[in-house]
């Protein structure tokens, strides 16, 4: 079915709408929750948790992209249980590479200062600047947090050059990042 | 703040997300058999024509760096996008270099004419984005004119000369030169690609005083 379509079922309160969903989008929503949790149980309660908050969501919302929206709804829903596993200790086999992203902590104050700069318009903008090719490897990583051997799968490229581009890139957003706050200051 | 960073990127423009989906292997592909027959064919041109880059600073007030490619233009079928010069730490000294039709580029620096205490100066070469590939045992000649006049080459200078490796980014093989090594304020040497793969050149000044560098030629030889 149409995105189009699933989405009029959702604004006519169609529980078809939630069928629909899981049978389009249920085995990204499934891959991308077992990738943040790690859980195989913890994933599935995602693909419920999403989907209830795609009917909670849809409408007012009126997303133009549902693929994407969805990601987003099952990426925050991962998250969340990742952030409560983390707190219970019960973290098992998370594929969020927090230390990579910690690579890009620079000092206390400007850690500080990110929480008050509007850090979507510095990613957004960030993201545009790079090539098709960096964005597309950069959010497969730390979007769609997929292995280093499976975005080089995906793009046809070595694993020695995604780890090297990735690690350029991540150079890159943290020259972003200091400069943004440094114009922010 | 890692989680933080994290978490917002769920609320990145969709369009970013969609582009993921959207892309496919066939694409990327398609992309580097592309490049890799553009690059065969520069890579043989260059070989013929001479492929040399050469940034020469002036002393103005607000210094201007040019930078003319000799034989350059053979390029510009395949979009050479820049060749971009960087000064750590790179605070709005940052600098980009664009070719034009004819192959000429110019870069500015807006602040300093002086590569200062251990900042690094970068020269880094790129083709279409790419680096440039080169196969063990290329020679490459380097030349670096200091100005005699201005403060820098003292005894206790250093300029450091060093590939870096795609691999890991970082400076590899450093040369260090001193003083002595200059004839005239030219420093000229050559050197010798000790494994075949992509790379960019580093220069850094290291020493007490400022290094006015003058000019950087790079020059493909074999």
């Amino acid at each position: 079915m149409e995105d189009g379509s699933i989405i009029e079922l959702f604004e006519e309160r169609s529980e078809l709408a939630l069928k629909e969903t899981e049978s389009k989008y249920g085995r990204l929503i499934l891959g991308l929750s077992r990738r943040i949790t790690g859980s195989e149980s913890d994933a599935e309660e995602c693909l419920n948790d999403s989907l209830l908050a795609l009917w909670n969501s849809i409408p007012p919302a009126k997303p133009d992209n549902l693929c994407a929206f969805v990601s987003k709804i099952a990426r925050n829903c991962a998250l969340g249980k990742l952030d409560y596993s983390l707190a219970q200790k019960r973290s098992k086999n998370s594929s969020v590479p927090i230390d990579e992203i910690e690579a890009l902590l620079f000092d206390e104050s400007a850690q500080r200062a990110l929480e008050r700069v509007d850090l979507k318009l510095l990613l957004d903008g960030f993201l545009r600047g790079l090539k098709k090719d960096e964005r597309v490897m950069f959010l497969k990583r730390y979007y769609f947090f997929d292995s280093v051997p499976e975005i080089a799968e995906d793009m046809g490229v070595k694993e020695s050059r995604v780890n090297s581009q990735l690690f350029r890139t991540r150079e890159k957003l943290r020259k972003y990042l200091k400069e943004g706050v440094k114009n922010e200051q | 703040m890692s989680n933080k960073i994290i978490n917002e990127l769920s609320n990145i423009d969709e369009a970013y997300i969609q582009e993921v989906f959207d892309y496919k292997k066939s694409e990327r592909s398609k992309f580097t058999m592309n490049k890799k027959k553009l690059f065969s064919i520069a890579l043989a041109a260059a070989i013929a024509m001479i492929s040399a880059v050469t940034v020469v600073a002036d002393g103005d007030i607000l210094p201007r760096i040019e930078s003319k490619c000799l034989g350059i233009s053979r390029f510009v079928p395949l979009k050479t996008e820049y060749v971009y010069l960087q000064i750590t730490p790179p605070d709005k000294r940052y600098t980009k270099l664009t070719y034009d039709e004819s192959g000429h580029a110019t870069i500015s620096i807006e602040k300093e004419k002086n590569f200062a205490i251990g900042h690094a100066l970068e020269v880094r070469l790129r083709n279409n984005g790419e680096m440039f590939y080169f196969n063990k045992g290329d020679k490459i000649k380097v030349r670096i004119e200091v100005d005699l006049k201005a403060k820098g080459l003292t005894r206790t200078n250093t300029i450091e000369f060093g590939r870096i490796w795609k691999v890991d980014d970082k400076p590899h093989d450093l040369k260090v030169f001193r003083e002595r090594d200059y004839v005239d304020g030219v420093l000229e040497f050559t050197y010798e690609i000790p494994m075949t793969n992509e790379y960019d050149f580093y220069i850094e000044n290291h020493g007490t005083e400022y290094a006015h560098i003058k000019s950087i030629d790079i020059q493909k030889i074999s």
